[in-house]
């Protein structure tokens, strides 16, 4: 439905439930609007967006005004004007008097300075309050500020419920300030930039302004599996200078991370691997493109088959990837293919596969917001999903869903929780179990999805009854009742459903599977599941991590998850012109450690990962990899991997190639070209097709046309071609709809919001698997190793650092490699807040700047697995596996730790967060 | 439910208060102590205090609230004789009954009161305020009685006839808010009855909830009924103890009569009641800003639309109502609508509560018929300026109005503006002013006020006011130009025009006025 | 978490539903406690009520009532409304500052007491008026006010 109304006696049309602010727009008159964030609720405070309108008294602020039909409304009579000159002169008196030097200056109030020709405020200049420069990448000029609460309402609810900042004080002494009115960076300020993204004077602005843009790209982030739109601005001499959010994208609506809005420097980073390079007398040296293809593709030809294995990138594209397993499978004969969800969801992967036949998320991030209890289980989203955690918290703040947080540290989302549970580390199997027996105790379960839609119910129940309530406490030491308490709101929520939402806490375990299947038996038991508002999360890692299994980059299965059976197997080779392809199941990326260990594996061809920093005991695990004959590394750094390669291929980054990324919550997304490729750099589905066509060639397989491509469409075109779960998406559609959740079989399909309403993968019931606690970790503390040592992530570093600490503003945020240690225990080991420290484990050491933090129990120490001073935690790490899923302890392993006390690294008494 | 069975229920009330008030008082006198925030001021506390501990058995101790004679707190009261300015040292004199000290003529004769027409007030100082029984068998609860026996829908329709406008200070119809709010279908909806009374110079609210609690109450499930309320808040300033105390006790009383709760007297219809308390600042008397005290936020007013009626406290259906208005409603459902509109005048029905205060003889609170004239209050409510005092101007209606000169006495009192330079009633406050005060130290003192309550969320307010404070300052220090005085005036009708809320949009009103009626004088005080 | 903070949690979830428009209800709660509104405490109630903690804190410095800094021992309250200007106010006020060194808005050096001037203390009609630890006095003289804080002082 549409309106029709009068803006200054002329006709304009607008849809119904406009603002008369949006119909004057529409209509092309300027009018100032200092207050109103175009995606974001009316303010109403600026007061410069005045409008006179017939038959209504006053002069009404039109971004507050609903429009309605027939409304004639005039936005420049002599009163108006000479009000609204009051108010802009006003808001000028705020910021000083010198805006004489043009629209630049205060941005959006300069701009209405200049239409309405003020060039000065009748009004003397009021003291303001100072500018807070302590956050690295931006300040805060409160003289600059107009209080126009644009940046409060982007910090809170109207955008990403952090909350650092927000309207302080009353009358004059109004301001923009943080709790306690402390410096920015001791807030809970995130660095996301929303603030600055919505403030119309600069006062909140980058410490160092970009250059001018020529063009602005839109595509997807890189760094985690949220999948939010950015679109990145070039200036002319093609480098990326700013990034904005993308108010259009599905998943993101708008909102954005530090390391998506800030991280973006790494791309034209002067460390960039510019040529290939080939080991020669021990040197990486630089060559030609030609001669490196050569060389790979003479020496991997030796090792087809059984002693060629290759890790894929989850930071790569779908289409890279389906490239690479394509090209394991049919030119290498190898299965042996995995990417780090190995070290990542593998539990939750294996667990949901067995009992539903599908490994995804089962739901959508509106699907929290939507949700009348959400569990977060061992998940720090708030440091690693950050937006999808905002999502979180909008449940919370917005509509009072019940928050459930169960993780041994107290993470940030505790701030908001209805109930935190804090398991001893590796005892949640007991805590599910517990809770699952509630649920049936007190008669919550959802009996009708349970025998409809189930089975193996009886077995299960048979294990978890001995999990009393009084049994649990004692393994978990969470109190019975709170136990209970929890169980009762994840069951019976008080509106709509509820969600499970997992992460690295769950998985990266010995029990990691056991753990897995505990939270699929909760959702199972009550029901949860198939619904809105309801599902099962686990929350993906990588930005295209969900892709890189989609497309294939797995030792068990095909594109699309189809598995290796002889119908597929047959369906592939017919596919990719009638050659056999290998029938075993591949090796694990852990288990191919250990088969480079034993010399079984003798070539490896690593894309887009860095082993060497993501293993557990790399001291082992270096020395896997220095075994092997032939190790090609294909990145966009030379990280530690690439050192000890034989040969170095640069790959682009994300921005220099198209292609399209799956995020967490199934949703393909075009990833587009933004700038050049850096150097000599090439596309990874280009590298690795020239090695095909080349290896072909040399074999004469006559396979040089499956390696052809002119443009990633052609391959995803193919992969989707072959992958009913993906087959109804194409560019096309991308371009028209934006992102696309799989399942979408068909053109008209409109992809999948959650899964499971119905029936399921395996088939038309979900099952049941009982496991019981078993020991909660394979190391436990000693005397000599009395700690500990919990690793993980925080907001500003990507996994071992590569990345990050080449993304100068993220660098800048955390610059230290920081443990946190309560202080109980720091008192015990003589250390004092900001102390250097070592810490040891039975396999090597790190140091490391010890920080009280009370997140952390007595007896429990917490530590971002990068790379930072050249100290990383994977030193220490214990390689212990699940026994299903083939992960690694990471979250546990037995330390202790002492106080440096001549090291070299002297404290340099920077002011220190007081959050960690 | 049938009217008959809201009948019964309120006679077998009705009946049973009576009966405790006889077994309470049987042949005692009553010795009344008027206390209520003003004469706690004047030491109240110890005269109860001293009454209580040296009362014989033949008499019992009633505490009530004030009668409005502010000016002659402490007030004791035995049988028909007023003892006022009680010190301690008097009460044995009063309690053998021997002296009437300080006595004054019973309230016919009494100058503070033979003008008045106290419905809203009727009772402040004689009824024992916390005592639901006294007020009953004075006639309380029978206009609910009434309403409950009537259609929402006709209360509704006697309201609007009876003329009764908000005292609050925007005097919007009463009916019509409850009518919108009954017309939307959203439950629950909420009855806010606004006891913020924040505004200077203005004490009136806080002497009905120490005095006729019940009455509040009373008129507040009458709205309630015809609003289609089912849960009403007492919203009271957060430094009104005692009135919060006494509201307090008033609703346990009517809640053990089953006047509050489910099914009241009989009649299906319900309703809770409860109390909040404000954090203080004037605005948090804004409709719009109380109800984002109540939901806690920030201290700021809300955008309108939506209004209210419409999405109010937790986006529901809220109607907001002053006290003052809800204490005319019993009277009203007793006594009809016309009775009502007789009082006052054709345009203005029924009285207003005026805070009448500064430097004047008789100050306190009293209530007037609409059209009563300033000069009526001044001189023969108020008798006069103090001795040796003339009156040189009138502040009227609070920092969000303005000033009068002597001139503009013969006003009549009416809701809206009573002058077009921004002079209006609005919660009824009236500040005798004399020559001891300059006119820019009043010009100041209104202006800054109007400053610091500013709640900063918009610009035109939040920059403006403290600028206006600045031109007084200017022109007080000698420095004034005779552009200081348009720069005054345009600044203050930018302020008005373009603010935000209520608090903004006459926060130039002070200074309009001054310049419309003092401005030969104010450019005295400026060079060109 | 220390105790202290363990404590006001349990007694936050004990009184105060974990509903936003607890907020005022809880910082009134804490007002009476400690007098003022401790950093620590707003944050428990932050956690408590699943405010921001800069949200919480937004809303306590909005209102007049709410002290974030702890006051003197005793709080002096001077009324400078327009009726008590007009009755001598302003004498009042003056006589408190020369006599005792009290200014405005801030707490004398030995942390005794906390002057403040406020905008009306509702007893207009026994102008003027002062208020003294939460008690108003009206119809108060220079000596009278005088007088109320050397009993204090001697309290
Ligand atoms: N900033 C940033 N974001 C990232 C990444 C990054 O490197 N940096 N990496 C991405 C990737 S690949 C991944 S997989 C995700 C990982 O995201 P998360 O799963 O959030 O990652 P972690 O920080 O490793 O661990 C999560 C939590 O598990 C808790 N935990 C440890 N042991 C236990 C336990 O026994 N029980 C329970 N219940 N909890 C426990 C830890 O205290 C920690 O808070 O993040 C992605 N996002
Ligand atoms: N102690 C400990 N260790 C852990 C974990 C833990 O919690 N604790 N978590 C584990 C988990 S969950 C994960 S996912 C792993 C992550 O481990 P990795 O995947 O090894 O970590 P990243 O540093 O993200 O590696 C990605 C690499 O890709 C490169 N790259 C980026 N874009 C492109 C591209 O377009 N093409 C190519 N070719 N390269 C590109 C980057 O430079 C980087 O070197 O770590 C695991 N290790
Ligand atoms: C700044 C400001 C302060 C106000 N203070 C009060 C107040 O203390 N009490 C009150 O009843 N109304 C006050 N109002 C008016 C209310 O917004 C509202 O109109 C009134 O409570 C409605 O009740 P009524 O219709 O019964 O008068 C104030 C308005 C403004 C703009
Ligand atoms: S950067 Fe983000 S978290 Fe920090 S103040 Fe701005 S909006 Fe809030
Ligand atoms: S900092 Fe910018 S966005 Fe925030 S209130 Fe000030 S002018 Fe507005
Ligand atoms: S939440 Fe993840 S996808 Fe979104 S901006 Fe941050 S890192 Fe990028
Ligand atoms: S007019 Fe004044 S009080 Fe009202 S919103 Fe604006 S700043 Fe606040
Ligand atoms: S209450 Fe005060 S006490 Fe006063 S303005 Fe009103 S008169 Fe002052
Ligand atoms: S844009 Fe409308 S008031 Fe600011
Ligand atoms: S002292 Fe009682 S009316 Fe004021
Ligand atoms: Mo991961």
């Amino acid at each position: 439905m549409s309106i029709t109304l009068s803006i200054n006696a002329n006709q304009i049309d607008a849809p119904e439930g406009s603002s008369v602010l949006d119909v004057v727009n529409i209509s092309g008159t300027y009018i100032s609007q200092l207050c109103k964030d175009p995606d974001m609720k009316a303010i109403g405070a600026c007061r410069t967006c005045l409008v006179q309108i017939e038959g209504v008294r006053g002069y009404p602020a039109s971004c507050s005004t609903p429009a309605s039909d027939g409304m004639k409304i005039w936005t420049d009579t002599p009163e108006l004007d000479s009000i609204r000159r009051g108010v802009v002169e006003l808001t000028l008196s705020m910021v000083g008097e010198n805006v004489q030097d043009g629209p630049s200056d205060f941005q959006e109030l300069s701009v209405a300075a200049n239409h309405y020709n003020i060039d000065k405020s009748r009004w003397e200049p009021r003291e303001r309050e100072t500018v807070d420069d302590s956050n690295p990448v931006f300040n805060i000029a409160m003289d600059s500020c107009i209080l126009c609460g644009r940046c409060a309402q982007a910090c809170q609810d109207g955008h990403q419920f952090i909350g650092a900042i927000d309207f302080l004080g009353a009358g004059q002494s109004s301001r923009i300030g943080t709790f306690m009115d402390k410096p920015l960076l001791e807030s809970v300020c995130t660095t996301c930039g929303s603030c600055l993204a919505s403030c119309p004077t600069g006062a909140i602005d980058v410490k160092f302004a970009p250059a001018q843009e020529i063009k602005t790209v839109t595509t997807t982030c890189p760094y985690c599996g949220v999948g939010c739109g950015i679109k990145a601005k070039v200036d002319a001499k093609d480098q990326i200078i700013e990034i904005e959010d993308d108010p259009d994208n599905l998943s993101s609506v708008g909102m954005l991370c530090v390391k998506g809005r800030f991280g973006f420097s790494f791309v034209n980073h002067e460390d960039r691997i510019k040529s290939p390079l080939i080991r020669k007398d021990g040197e990486l040296t630089p060559v030609s493109w030609e001669e490196a293809m050569e060389y790979v593709a003479d020496n991997l030809i030796k090792y087809r088959g059984d002693a060629f294995g290759t890790l894929a990138s989850a930071k790569a594209t779908n289409e890279d990837g389906y490239i690479q397993q394509k090209f394991a499978r049919l030119i290498m004969q190898s299965n042996h293919i995995d990417h780090c969800t190995r070290l990542c969801h593998s539990p939750s992967v294996e667990a949901m596969l067995t009992a539903l036949g599908s490994g995804a998320t089962s739901n959508s991030y509106v699907d929290y917001e939507e949700a009348g209890c959400l569990v977060v289980v061992g998940s720090d989203a708030t440091s690693n999903h950050p937006v999808a955690a905002s999502r979180m918290r909008r449940a919370v703040v917005e509509r009072g869903a019940k928050l459930i947080v169960i993780n041994p540290r107290r993470i940030d989302m505790c701030d908001y929780a209805d109930i935190w549970l804090r398991p001893r580390p590796g005892t949640d199997v007991a805590l599910l179990n517990a809770m699952a027996k509630v649920i049936l105790d007190e008669g919550l379960a959802d009996t009708s999805f349970v025998d409809d839609r189930t089975e193996g119910f009886d077995e299960w129940r048979e294990v978890v009854e001995k999990y009393t309530l009084e049994y649990a406490e004692g393994i978990t030491g969470v109190r019975a009742n709170d136990i209970a308490n929890a169980a009762r709101m994840y069951a019976q929520p008080p509106f709509s459903g509820s969600c499970l939402i997992w992460g690295m806490g769950v998985t990266q375990h010995t029990m990691g599977t056991a753990n897995a299947h505990g939270l699929l038996n909760l959702a199972f038991v009550s029901g949860q599941l198939g619904k809105p508002g309801s599902g099962i999360s686990p929350l993906r890692g990588q930005n295209n991590v969900q892709g890189c299994g989609d497309a294939g980059c797995v030792p068990n299965s095909f594109p699309g998850y189809q598995v290796l059976s002889d119908d597929t197997i047959s369906k592939f080779e017919n596919a990719w012109s009638n050659q056999p392809l290998p029938r075993e199941h591949g090796l694990v990326i852990t288990d191919m450690v250990t088969a480079m260990d034993d010399g079984r594996i003798k070539s490896m061809y690593v894309v887009g990962e860095n082993p060497l920093l993501s293993e557990p005991d790399l001291t082992h695990a270096e020395a896997a990899f220095k075994k092997l004959d032939f190790l090609v590394v294909q990145d966009i750094f030379l990280h530690e991997t690439a050192q000890i390669a034989d040969v170095v291929l640069p790959a682009t980054t994300f921005a220099e190639k198209d292609g399209t990324f799956t995020n967490s919550e199934r949703r393909v997304q075009r990833v587009r070209k933004v700038i050049e490729p850096v150097g000599d750099s090439r596309p990874d589905w280009g590298i690795i097709g020239e090695l095909g066509r080349r290896i072909s060639d040399k074999l004469g397989l006559e396979l040089k046309h499956e390696f052809d491509y002119s443009h990633p469409s052609e391959i995803f075109d193919e992969l989707s071609g072959l992958t009913p779960i993906m087959g109804g998406i194409t560019y096309d559609r991308l371009e028209q709809e934006g992102g696309i959740q799989w399942p979408c079989p068909t053109s008209d399909h409109p992809g999948t919001r959650y899964l499971y309403e119905s029936d399921f993968p395996r088939g038309p019931k979900a099952k049941f698997v009982a496991f019981d606690q078993g020991p909660a970790a394979d190391e436990v503390p000693t005397e000599r190793f009395p700690l500990i040592l919990n690793t993980g992530r925080i907001l500003y570093h990507w996994h071992g650092g590569t990345i990050t600490r080449r993304a100068s503003n993220l660098m800048a945020r955390s610059p230290e490699l920081e443990l946190a240690i309560n202080a109980e225990d720091a008192q015990k080991y003589g250390i004092d807040d900001g102390d250097w420290v070592r810490v040891r484990s039975r396999r090597g050491d790190m140091e490391a700047r010890a920080l009280f933090s009370d997140k952390q129990a007595p007896g429990e120490l917490f530590v971002p697995f990068a790379k930072l001073q050249e100290h990383a935690a994977n030193y220490l790490t214990n390689p212990a596996l699940d026994p299903t899923s083939r992960i690694p302890e990471y979250k546990v392993c037995a330390v202790r730790v002492d106080k440096l006390v001549n090291g070299e690294v002297v404290s340099d008494g920077r002011r220190r967060r007081v959050r960690v | 439910m049938s009217d008959q069975d809201v009948k019964a229920a309120f006679n077998a009330i009705f009946k049973s208060s009576n009966e405790n008030i006889s077994a309470r008082f049987s042949d005692k006198s009553r010795v009344i102590v008027q206390w209520s925030h003003c004469s706690a001021s004047a030491g109240v506390e110890s005269i109860a205090e001293q009454l209580a501990s040296q009362l014989s058995e033949s008499a019992v101790l009633v505490v009530s609230g004030c009668d409005g004679a502010c000016y002659e707190a402490p007030v004791v009261t035995v049988g028909n004789v007023r003892h006022v300015r009680v010190a301690p040292e008097d009460i044995p004199d009063i309690l053998s009954n021997l002296a009437n000290v300080h006595s004054q003529p019973a309230a016919e004769s009494h100058p503070f009161f033979s003008r008045q027409t106290r419905i809203a007030l009727d009772g402040c100082g004689t009824l024992e305020s916390t005592h639901i029984d006294d007020y009953i068998s004075n006639g309380g609860y029978s206009g609910l009685a009434a309403s409950l026996q009537s259609a929402p829908e006709q209360v509704i329709e006697e309201v609007k006839a009876s003329g009764l406008r908000g005292r609050g200070g925007a005097y919007f119809p009463a009916a019509l808010k409850w009518e919108a709010a009954r017309n939307v279908r959203n439950t629950p909806k909420y009855l806010v009855v606004n006891c913020e009374e924040g505004e200077p110079g203005i004490f009136k609210d806080r002497h009905l909830m120490e005095g006729v609690p019940h009455r509040i109450l009373e008129g507040a499930m009458i709205a309630s009924y015809a609003a289609g309320v089912t849960e009403a808040i007492i919203y009271i300033n957060a430094e009104a103890e005692l009135s919060a105390e006494r509201m307090g006790s008033a609703i346990l009383a009517a809640r053990a009569l089953g006047l509050i709760g489910k099914n009241i007297l009989e009649s299906g219809f319900d309703l809770e009641v409860e109390i909040r308390r404000g954090a203080g600042g004037y605005v948090c008397g804004e409709e719009t800003t109380l109800l984002n005290t109540l939901e806690g936020y920030r201290r700021e007013p809300r955008l309108k639309p939506p209004f209210p009626t419409e999405a109010g406290l937790n986006a529901k259906p809220t109607v907001i109502n002053n006290p003052e208005t809800l204490a005319s409603l019993p009277y009203i459902l007793k006594n009809g609508a016309s009775v009502f509109k007789a009082i006052g005048t054709e345009a203005d029905a029924g009285t207003k509560i005026i805070s009448l205060s500064g430097v004047v003889n008789r100050s306190g609170v009293a209530e007037l018929p609409m059209g009563t004239t300033l000069r009526d209050i001044v001189d023969q409510v108020g008798g006069g300026p103090k001795a040796g005092s003339s009156l040189r101007m009138l502040g009227v209606g609070g920092p969000s109005s303005g000033v009068f000169p002597v001139s503009m006495l013969d006003t009549p009192i009416k809701g809206g503006m009573l002058h077009e330079s921004g002079v209006m009633l609005g919660a009824g406050g009236v500040i005798v002013l004399d020559d001891r005060v300059s006119l820019l130290e009043v010009m100041r003192n209104l202006a800054s006020y109007n400053a610091n309550e500013s709640c900063g969320k918009c610009t035109p307010c939040r920059e403006g006011t403290p600028r206006m404070v600045n031109l007084v300052d200017k022109i007080a220090a000698g420095d004034g130009k005779s552009q200081d005085i348009e720069e005054m005036e345009y600044l203050a009708r930018v302020v008005n025009s373009a603010s935000l809320c209520g608090l903004g949009q006459a926060a130039g009103n002070p200074i309009l006025s001054a310049l419309h009626f003092f401005g030969d004088e104010l450019a005295m005080l400026t060079t060109a | 978490m220390t105790s202290e903070r363990n404590i006001l949690r349990r007694e936050l979830r004990e009184n105060f539903p974990r509903d936003h428009g607890q907020l005022l209800p809880a910082l009134h709660y804490l007002h009476h406690q400690f007098g003022h509104l401790p950093e620590w405490a707003m944050e428990v109630v932050s956690w408590h009520l699943g405010i921001a903690a800069s949200e919480v804190y937004g809303a306590a410095t909005s209102y007049t009532e709410l002290r974030i800094d702890k006051p003197g021992k005793h709080i002096v309250r001077v009324c400078t409304g327009l009726s008590c200007w007009a009755n001598g106010a302003s004498d009042v006020l003056a006589s408190l500052q020369s006599r005792f060194d009290m200014h405005s808005g801030s707490t004398t050096d030995d942390g005794q007491f906390t002057l403040e001037e406020i905008p009306c203390g509702f007893v207009c009609a026994l102008a003027p008026a002062i208020e003294m630890d939460g008690a108003w006095h009206g119809r108060v003289s220079s000596d009278d006010a005088s007088r109320l804080i050397k009993e204090a002082m001697s309290s």
